[in-house]
């Protein structure tokens, strides 16, 4: 036996890892139709958008918020509409709590925010769950490291190539979880998310024809959003939310700012529950007759009021597109843009 | 910068085409490796590297003047502002706080109400492990043991060597010194083992650490409550395993990287858990450290010369600032204290009982219980205080537990994999694994290499640090 490693012994092992490999990202794109996209969750490319905002004149626009926010509203063709796209800091599954408190306090920006509005994150005390992802956020903005930043700029060369790179979801550690072993009673198996969008460079993200059409893969999504006891966790504390937001609006104003809410559509379960939990004339009228600034909630527009997110709470390509089209002639109506 | 990241990749790449393609001199290309180790370490925090040039800066002059002066008590001078230096920034910037509190308990005893300032330190990343290595060449020098580096581009490359700058191995100046006098160049073979050896430590952190266990502990320690015994113990062993995987897995990336460049760094692990007995254990688990202890602190204090009850002190008065070595808390105190208790015990099992460990039932046996205390001293290496020290111990020895937290498939991974390492551990435990590498047949070596590799390619964690980082 030849006990010398050498360059033929390493290409053998990497021809190797590549046979591997292959049948591995087939299996993600062809049979889960898993998109190759820039990974939804990265931190990073947050961290880089949020390092152009400083660069923004008054003229622009930066979209906050949560999932609804980040997939319903279209910046490309938001862009061909106006002239201008907008920079998108929503980020799925986080409050815009802290994330609005960074943008309007630590930057020069004095431009259009647009702040979307998914109840049962928006109106969140510091310390939960969804305003901890907003703070991870801003925390990892300000703390990352030069290595860190380099990293992203080589990951981002790679992430997109392939479908097994979507971060958290298909990640080694998410894939352990799905082992089906029978979990004891009081432990909760894990989630198993399906593909349902695909995100650019831009964070532009596009619902997939998948998702759009499959109603088993719809399913799929609606039983994760479905919690058979929803509760208002926020309930005792909106004063608090309400008049904290209220003062970061005027901060914003008194920079030149300004500001728009958007409720974006929803349907079936959040719609009943949303409408239970959170009723409007309590939280959305009240947020807008407070803070001063045009609201524009889904159920008082012909054009939004009918739309019908596949999976009841993010909207398909289609209505999408008109979605952000009805929100420009929104703005543009009310001369905010 | 991390070693676990794409960016390290790219940065590595660099490195090895300047040093490899390039045409330049051993000097130049010395020059590179410095300036990349600069850049390697800068990366992370660009003004803490002020510290690096401090520490290389002020141990030069003092390695050169203690070289130089025979007045003893000149350099005597010099070697304690060396310790002085080292061990000041230590104290500041890992143990400022720790003190700091420490000082507000005792004045409480006293009756006095002080409340200190809470200082925003940022630990320096691997300031114990680079405060330690060019320690050992000042006091090396005083005890002339070694001559000074040739160069101050030879010293610094010493104290900055990016492989083993922030976790280590702690080398030794007269193993690593001496190596930049000639040229160096990697043979194919020294090459592509490097190559292999930093795969099998890029698998062991980001697969094995951070995908498989490091998760199931978290969640245990994590916890807040009391658990079922299943539960606490698995947490334990994922620990166990996990710190080993990061912590073995970063030193053989620090070997297989130096060994690319056709540098030698000594071993730092070699197979720890099928230790049988204590001894046994820690000239197997980060043994520059522990040679570092054993040279620098047990043997000044006298060692085993004087009796068995003041080696037995030595020991521990060892054992505790090893453990506070590792981190500023009382848990690390208490850590070192059950690592040195066990030492005392085997010591006195072993003069005591004078029996001959025979048969591998016997030896296996031995090793279990040996690896099954160590996992208890890594409680308190874990736990974020003595409560959560306290509710996991209570939880893995039946006090009152009830609460399931882990999903199976975790239980049964961890169960499999730390059952795998303790056998394997075992079986190889008289030899290296350069050694094992050497005698696997080639075909199943390339395919292990494959499959590592792959697990590389398809792991995708976010670059977590490593845990040594942050001693």
């Amino acid at each position: 036996m030849n006990p010398i490693i050498n360059l033929r012994n390493f290409i053998a092992a990497f021809v190797v890892a590549v046979l591997f490999l292959i049948p591995y990202e087939l299996y993600f794109k062809y049979i889960e139709k898993w998109p190759a996209s820039y990974d939804l969750k990265s931190l990073d490319m947050w961290a880089d958008w949020r390092a152009k905002v400083d660069d923004l004149s008054s003229d622009d626009v930066l979209i906050l918020g949560s999932s609804r926010g980040h997939f319903d509203l279209n910046i490309h063709l938001w862009d061909s509409i106006t002239g201008n796209r907008p920079v998108m800091l929503a980020y799925p599954g986080s409050s815009p709590l802290h994330t609005i408190e960074d943008v309007i306090e630590n930057s020069t920006f004095n431009g259009l925010l647009i702040i979307s509005i998914a109840p049962g994150l928006f109106y969140t005390m510091k310390g939960s769950w969804g305003a901890g992802r907003g703070k991870d956020l801003v925390d990892h903005y300000y703390n990352r490291t030069y290595a860190q930043q380099i990293s992203s700029i080589v990951y981002k060369i790679i992430d997109p190539l392939f479908s097994y790179t979507q971060g958290g979801d298909l990640n080694l550690k998410g894939l352990i979880e799905r082992i089906p072993f029978q979990n004891r009673d009081s432990i909760r198996g894990a989630t198993i998310w399906p593909p349902m969008v695909a995100m650019d460079k831009y964070r532009n993200i596009r619902m997939l024809p998948e998702m759009e059409n499959d109603s088993i893969i719809q399913k799929q999504q609606t039983d994760i959003w479905y919690n058979p006891n929803p509760k208002n966790r926020f309930a005792d504390s909106i004063d608090v939310v309400i008049g904290h937001y209220v003062n970061l609006v005027e901060r914003h104003k008194e920079k030149g700012g300004r500001v728009a809410f958007i409720r974006p559509p929803v349907t079936d379960y959040y719609l009943e529950t949303e409408t239970r939990l959170y009723p409007r004339e309590k939280y959305w009228d009240r947020l807008i007759l407070e803070s001063s600034c045009p609201g524009y909630h889904f159920q008082d527009y012909e054009e939004t009021k009918y739309m019908i997110p596949p999976e009841w709470s993010h909207l398909n390509r289609r209505d999408a597109d008109a979605y952000t089209k009805t929100i420009i002639q929104l703005l543009t109506r009310d001369q905010l843009q | 910068m991390l070693f676990n990241t794409t960016g390290f990749l790219v940065f590595l790449l660099v490195v090895l085409l300047l040093y490899y393609i390039i045409p330049l001199s051993w000097k130049q290309k010395k020059g590179m490796l410095l300036l990349a180790s600069y850049i390697f370490y800068g990366l992370w925090n660009p003004p803490l590297i002020i510290l690096l040039w401090i520490s290389t800066v002020v141990d030069w002059t003092a390695g050169n003047k203690m070289a130089a002066l025979k007045d003893p008590k000149k350099r005597k001078y010099w070697l304690l502002l060396s310790i002085f230096v080292n061990l000041g920034f230590l104290a500041f910037f890992k143990y400022g706080n720790f003190l700091m509190e420490n000082f507000q308990i005792v004045l409480g005893l006293i009756d006095i109400s002080y409340t200190p300032p809470k200082w925003d330190i940022l630990l320096p990343m691997g300031i114990s492990f680079y405060t330690f290595q060019t320690m050992s060449y000042t006091i090396d020098l005083y005890k002339r043991r070694m001559q000074p580096a040739k160069t101050f581009l030879d010293f610094a490359l010493y104290v900055t060597f990016f492989p083993q700058l922030v976790a280590g191995p702690i080398v030794r100046a007269d193993e690593l010194i001496p190596q930049f006098y000639a040229p160096k160049k990697a043979t194919q073979h020294q090459f592509f083992t490097g190559l292999l050896l930093l795969t099998i430590g890029l698998f062991q952190k980001t697969v094995f650490a951070d995908s498989l266990l490091s998760g199931v502990s978290d969640t245990v320690f994590g916890a807040g409550s009391l658990l079922l015994p299943l539960d606490a113990w698995v947490g334990v062993l994922a620990f166990s395993g996990q710190i080993f995987f990061d912590f073995a897995g970063y030193s053989l990336c620090a070997i297989g990287i130096a060994m690319m460049l056709g540098i030698l760094l000594p071993d730092n692990f070699r197979y720890p858990y099928g230790s049988i007995g204590f001894s046994e254990f820690w000239r197997k688990w980060h043994i520059s450290l522990s040679t570092w202890l054993r040279d620098y602190l047990y043997i000044p204090l006298g060692g085993n010369r004087n009796g068995f009850t003041r080696t037995q002190i030595n020991l521990m008065l060892t054992m505790l600032l090893g453990g506070l070595w590792h981190g500023a808390g009382w848990t690390f105190v208490v850590w070192g204290f059950l690592h040195g208790l066990f030492l005392t015990v085997e010591r006195f099992a072993k003069s005591t009982f004078k029996v001959k460990i025979e048969g591998v039932g016997m030896k296996l046996f031995l090793a279990f219980l040996t690896f099954n205390c160590i996992n208890i001293t890594w409680v308190f290496f874990r736990a974020d205080d003595f409560k959560n020290a306290i509710d996991i111990l209570g939880s893995m020895f039946f006090i009152h537990g009830s609460k399931p937290v882990l999903m199976t498939s975790h239980i049964v991974l961890v169960l499999a994999l730390m059952t795998l390492v303790f056998f394997g551990h075992f079986a190889m435990r008289k030899l290296s694994l350069v050694s094992v590498i050497k005698s696997t047949p080639k075909w199943l070596l390339v395919l292990a290499w494959g499959i590592m590799m792959f697990g590389l390619m398809i792991v995708q964690t976010t670059g977590q640090q490593f845990i040594y980082f942050q001693f």
